[in-house]
């Protein structure tokens, strides 16, 4: 009801809105039409007889001349001097225009009538004068305030009822006895299925362990074996690349500790060597990164080795700066001077078992060594597992420097910031 | 809200319309007692200035309001019959 009178009142207000335009509408145009028509007789004399306003209540007897010059309002203070027929024309186009705001507030009155209608309409249906009839139900704050307390009591009387039920049940001993065994035999009931429940579940795991050994399908086992494989064919690989690379990966090869490195990352497999029997869970990789100076790639190109095998060889062409952390001080000039941008490549495992360390083919931060020159040793005592270590004779002497440079690491503090150390490089080469 | 229905717009439009007539009945019986000399002024509307015209013109112009003004009244009492 109330949202009904909310919209009677504004199409009441839109379509008074439009009448008053309306009618306003009609007045001017009214008076642009005698306007005109003055305009029209105006020129028609050389002067007209006019009694001329005096005031607010007086008139004089007066003449109009230049007749044929009017001057007409623009808008906004301006005007413009023109002739009676011009003016008369102005004024047509006036009305011109008013007919077209007049049109197109009649159509608003068109299409706002039937609005106003339908809801006065809903309004004397709302009071009962249609067949539609609206269901109203009266609300009494006295009626319900007495309609609750009764309710209140009711449900208050019932569930005492229900209390005393509960408390003072009806005898019935033998149904009562009947009760409790279905009780214990529930009870027992319940631990039987429980315990069937588990034998169920441990025969499952044990047929779907025998199933899965049976068929040829089988995900854990053959997961384990692959792992296994790839172990084994990685050394095979290793081995492999140890006779295929050139002397760009020779380098690689030396064994060395990286204790001080930045990138302490050991790259072993765990069973590969042999543990077939009960595979881990989970397999670690850890890989080393040693310091690879950058000219290799230089050499590499110039000595004209452009032949691209394996991705490893698009790498040692390109030979990016490595992201790793630079080392701290102890690093000898000439590796300085040769590592502008220190690159690192798989490293060593510290300990002189000889541990496999695998070297993966398509390893990104596996740049080549530099050569060091013919003076150095050619063989430093080490056996090396990987491909680098036979392809040049500069290995060892790489692997002597690095080496000591290790130790000197040791001896210095660990921690150096890297334009201190920077600083003190070029402090050392100039 | 009754008096914006169609039949309360007509009302007042035709209430509006008898005053008019009512207003060049007037004019035209005042014209009429005057002598044919006399000095008799148009108000340009929206003005207060007066142009010099005479007794005939200004009976004219008033019977021609007049019809107009008769004719509307039909077309809107047609209108409201129908």
């Amino acid at each position: 009801m109330a949202v009904s009178c909310c919209r009677v009142c504004i199409v009441i207000h839109f379509i008074t809105f439009s009448f008053r335009l309306l009618v306003l509408g009609e007045k001017y145009k009214n008076d642009y039409e005698t306007l005109q028509e003055r305009l029209r007789t105006l020129p028609n004399e050389l002067t007209h007889d006019v009694m001329v306003p005096f005031g607010k209540l007086a008139f004089m007897p007066g003449k109009l001349v230049h007749t044929n010059e009017i001057l007409v309002l623009l808008g906004d203070n301006w005007f413009v001097e023109r002739s009676a027929k011009q003016a008369e024309d102005i004024a047509q186009r006036r009305i011109e225009e008013l007919n077209k705001q007049l049109n197109n507030l009649k159509a608003q009155k068109k299409l706002l009538e039937p609005r106003l209608e339908f809801t006065s309409g809903f309004k004397s249906h709302m009071k009962g004068k249609e067949d539609v009839k609206e269901i109203v139900e009266e609300y009494d704050a006295e009626k319900e305030r007495l309609w609750d307390e009764q309710h209140r009591k009711n449900v208050h009387k019932e569930k005492e009822a229900e209390r005393m039920l509960n408390k003072n049940p009806p005898p019935k001993p033998i149904a009562a006895k009947k009760q409790q065994a279905s009780d214990s035999d529930l009870w027992a009931r319940l631990d039987a299925l429980e315990e069937e429940e588990k034998k169920r579940g441990e025969l499952e795991s044990e047929d779907s362990e025998e199933e899965d050994d049976d068929k040829s399908g089988k995900t854990l086992s053959k997961g384990v074996k692959q792992q296994d494989q790839l172990a084994k064919e990685d050394g095979q690989e290793s081995d492999d690349y140890s006779d295929n690379d050139g002397a760009d990966d020779a380098n690689d090869g030396d064994k060395e500790t990286s204790g001080n490195d930045d990138t302490n990352d050991e790259f072993e497999t765990d069973d590969s060597e042999g543990s077939e029997g009960k595979r881990p869970a989970v397999r670690t990789i850890r890989f080393t990164h040693t310091d690879v100076p950058s000219h290799q790639c230089k050499t590499a190109g110039s000595a004209g080795d452009t032949t691209i095998d394996s991705p490893a060889d698009i790498y040692k062409l390109y030979c990016p700066p490595s992201i790793l952390k630079k080392p701290a001080l102890g690093r000898k000039k000439e590796n300085r001077k040769s590592l502008p941008a220190t690159s690192k490549s798989v490293g060593f495992s510290s300990d002189d078992d000889h541990e496999m360390t695998v070297k993966p083919p398509s390893v990104p931060s596996d740049p080549p060594r530099p050569k060091a020159s013919s003076s150095l040793k050619a063989f430093s005592g080490r056996v090396l597992e990987t491909s680098q270590n036979t392809q040049t004779s500069g290995s060892s002497p790489a692997v002597h420097e690095r080496q000591a440079d290790q130790v000197t690491q040791d001896e210095l503090p660990k921690r150096v910031s890297k334009f201190k150390a920077s600083r003190m490089a070029q402090q050392g080469f100039s | 809200m009754d008096a914006l229905t169609d039949s309360g717009s007509g009302n007042q439009a035709f209430e509006a319309k008898s005053a008019e007539v009512s207003v060049q009945k007037v004019i035209q019986s005042e014209l009429s007692q005057l002598r044919d000399k006399a000095k008799v002024y148009h108000k340009q509307p929206n003005s207060n200035i007066f142009f010099l015209s005479s007794v005939e013109k200004e009976m004219d112009r008033s019977k021609k309001a007049l019809d107009d003004l008769t004719k509307e009244y039909q077309v809107m009492h047609g209108g409201n019959a129908k």
